[in-house]
């Protein structure tokens, strides 16, 4: 299992306060000549908050497979009744995860503000899978599930004493970081969105990190960065996974210097790009100064409806945006299918990016969790199955939509109200979580689309989907102009999909 | 698995000061990023070296006696003990052929750099998807 030899160096159990001459490196010379005086007590020990009959001991000394503490399960070594906090549980992820820890046997808590529910609603749009109220949604994952979830309704930046207050009674072991605006044209509206995003998301971020120093330092941060952070850098040179390898390396000027551990460069494509990159160095800076530990998850473009748990009843489901705002590509695509629309490329429509499904990123997340870093690190994951163009997923979804639903799926090229490259290469590294954490994807993309468009077809979401149509065509450009994108061109599909099928045999 | 020697301040001098063959020495900190980045090429270096020279990693929180006596204050720093003295010390990360070029030099060695097979990522034109493919450096 791949997390067997991790010790209680890396369990949230540990209480290293106090105990770790953590200032000793990197600080002054006075500091590290000190600790070299009084060298048994200077080493690290730790006492473990689960079993304090253990007393002080090296941490080092226990793996998670020898600590009574662990048990076995699917994605590695889990901490029992694992107390996990999910900020922004009302969303399409947090929800989706908290059912599916609930049912690895975590003990869930969960914040939010309903902010992604006012966002929604005030730009017209709904959620195409109706949601309930968070009560009826406790209800049903104790009565379907059996799950107990200790939630409160609080903004963790503007009311970050009760945040912190409650972060106090749970004491999570883990705290996965979800409640982010998670919309690059939201941010791109107008002077108040975009200051909308930043402040929710940065500041929201930075209440975190403080209040984790303050009340958990040992609990591991398990935060949602998007692969947009990158950008797509039309060198073609690799998208590593947040930090250079240490072979990679800076020629100039005749002179070579490794870059091993600088945090790659970004390259954000919007204001709400711009705020996941601020995030991003808040939280390395925060591990740097306190020793917090942070998996900083570089997520691709997520798509899918379907979990074991949000599948079980439909007052588990999660929530499913498909408007220009808030709906990711896939997604949007398979609604823009059953609503007659043609599939939307923006421009050449040639954008790459890596993808990933709900529940392969709900496992992945879940293997993040139950390996935490060590103290002081922060780490970087690019959470990724898959690399596609958007025209081959509109292809995908055509195909889909016209083989197995007998639709008429058209794809069209519009303007691209977005300033991006519609063409350029695209190598992203996507290795340490199949490799350190043992992810193999387990989710088709055909077979996720399958399941979306039966889903989508049933009367009462494509009634909520034609209820929303006037949502779907982007009109907001990151210029500031408003209006509806114009057709570029109506795609001859026949032609195209027997051409990509044609580079799909080439490729593969 | 690691083919690195796990230091500490207990058998710091029997590994390293006493030892009959070169031991380069990485001073680490599970807080620093480059460290963590430098693991597979500190790995790498103990396979290029077999026979040569002996590699082992020293957490520097840890090990508090023996960061002060080499008044190790940046991490990664990595230092080549020859006969219980130091004849290279580099700070900050390295590349595999850089640290080999100043091991090789400390040693008073000349032949080229060890080859090493590295994995190298490429990605198919037409539609960005990586490949994994094994060249030699």
């Amino acid at each position: 299992m791949h997390n067997a030899k991790c010790t209680c160096w890396n369990c949230p159990a540990i209480d290293l306060a106090g105990k770790v001459d953590f200032r000793a490196c990197g600080q002054s010379t006075k500091q590290f000549v000190k600790a070299a005086d009084d060298t048994e007590e200077t080493r690290i020990m730790g006492e473990c908050k689960r079993r304090p009959e253990l007393g002080l001991f090296d941490p080092m000394d226990m793996t998670f497979a020898e600590c009574t503490e662990y048990a076995p399960g699917p994605y590695g070594y889990m901490l029992r009744d694992m107390r996990v906090m999910i900020l922004g549980i009302d969303g399409y992820l947090g929800w989706t995860l908290a059912l599916w820890l609930g049912s690895l046997g975590c003990k869930v808590s969960g914040v939010d503000n309903y902010n992604r529910r006012e966002w929604v609603k005030e730009r017209g749009a709904q959620t195409i899978v109706p949601i309930s109220r968070m009560n009826e949604r406790l209800r049903a994952a104790r009565e379907v599930l059996g799950l107990n979830i200790d939630f409160r309704q609080i903004d963790i930046y503007s009311e970050r004493d009760r945040f912190k207050e409650f972060v106090d009674e749970v004491k999570p072991e883990s705290i996965v970081h979800y409640a982010e605006c998670p919309s690059a044209p939201f941010s791109m509206i107008d002077v108040e969105h975009a200051i909308k995003v930043q402040e929710n998301n940065v500041l929201g971020t930075l209440a975190t990190l403080f209040t984790m120093r303050d009340v958990v330092p040992e609990t591991s941060m398990v935060k949602l960065g998007t692969m947009g952070e990158y950008g797509t850098p039309l060198t073609g040179r690799p998208i590593f996974e947040g930090l250079f390898p240490a072979d990679a390396v800076l020629q100039w000027e005749g002179r070579e210097w490794s870059l091993g551990g600088e945090i790659v460069p970004r390259d954000p494509a919007s204001f709400y790009h711009v705020s996941k990159v601020q995030d991003t160095f808040n939280c390395y800076e925060a591990c740097k100064y306190w020793w917090l530990r942070s998996y900083d998850v570089m997520q691709g473009v997520i798509f899918g409806v379907d979990t074991d748990q949000v599948s079980a009843d439909p007052r588990l489901r999660t929530r499913l945006d498909i408007d220009e705002w808030f709906g990711t590509v896939i997604n949007r695509f398979v609604a823009q299918a059953v609503a007659g629309i043609p599939l939307t490329l923006y421009g050449m429509g040639r954008q790459i990016r890596g993808f990933i499904a709900l529940r392969d990123a709900m496992e992945c997340m879940t293997r993040l969790i139950c390996s935490p870093p060590e103290p002081g690190q922060y780490a970087v994951v690019n959470q990724v199955s898959g690399i596609y163009s958007t025209r081959e997923l509109a292809y995908i979804v055509a195909k889909t939509g016209r083989e197995h639903f007998g639709l008429d799926v058209q794809i069209q090229r519009v303007e691209n109200p977005r300033v991006e490259a519609d063409e350029h290469p695209f190598e992203a590294i996507y290795e340490r979580l199949p490799k350190e954490f043992g992810f193999a994807p387990q989710v088709a993309l055909e077979d996720e689309v399958r399941k979306m468009f039966e889903l989508f077809l049933t009367d009462e979401v494509r009634a909520r989907i034609e209820e929303r149509r006037q949502v779907i065509m982007p009109k907001t450009w990151w210029s500031g102009v408003k209006r509806e994108v114009e057709r570029l061109e109506l795609l001859d599909l026949q032609g195209e999909i027997e051409e990509d099928e044609r580079m799909f045999k080439i490729n593969r | 698995m690691s083919a690195c020697l796990r230091l500490t301040d207990d058998n710091f001098l029997e590994e390293v000061l006493d030892a009959e063959v070169p031991v380069l020495v990485d001073f680490w900190g599970s807080w620093c990023p480059p460290c963590k980045m430098m693991e597979p090429v500190v790995d790498a270096l103990a396979e290029t070296f077999a026979g040569v020279l002996k590699v082992g990693k020293l957490n520097v929180d840890r090990n508090p006696a023996t960061r002060s006596q080499f008044e190790v204050s940046a991490a990664p720093t990595f230092i080549l003990f020859q006969d219980g003295e130091v004849s290279m010390r580099a700070i900050g990360a390295r590349s595999h052929k850089q640290l080999v070029e100043l091991i090789n030099r400390a040693l008073g060695r000349r032949e080229a750099a060890p080859q090493r097979v590295v994995a190298v990522h490429t990605a198919s034109q037409a539609s960005g998807r990586t490949q994994l493919e094994v060249s030699t450096i």
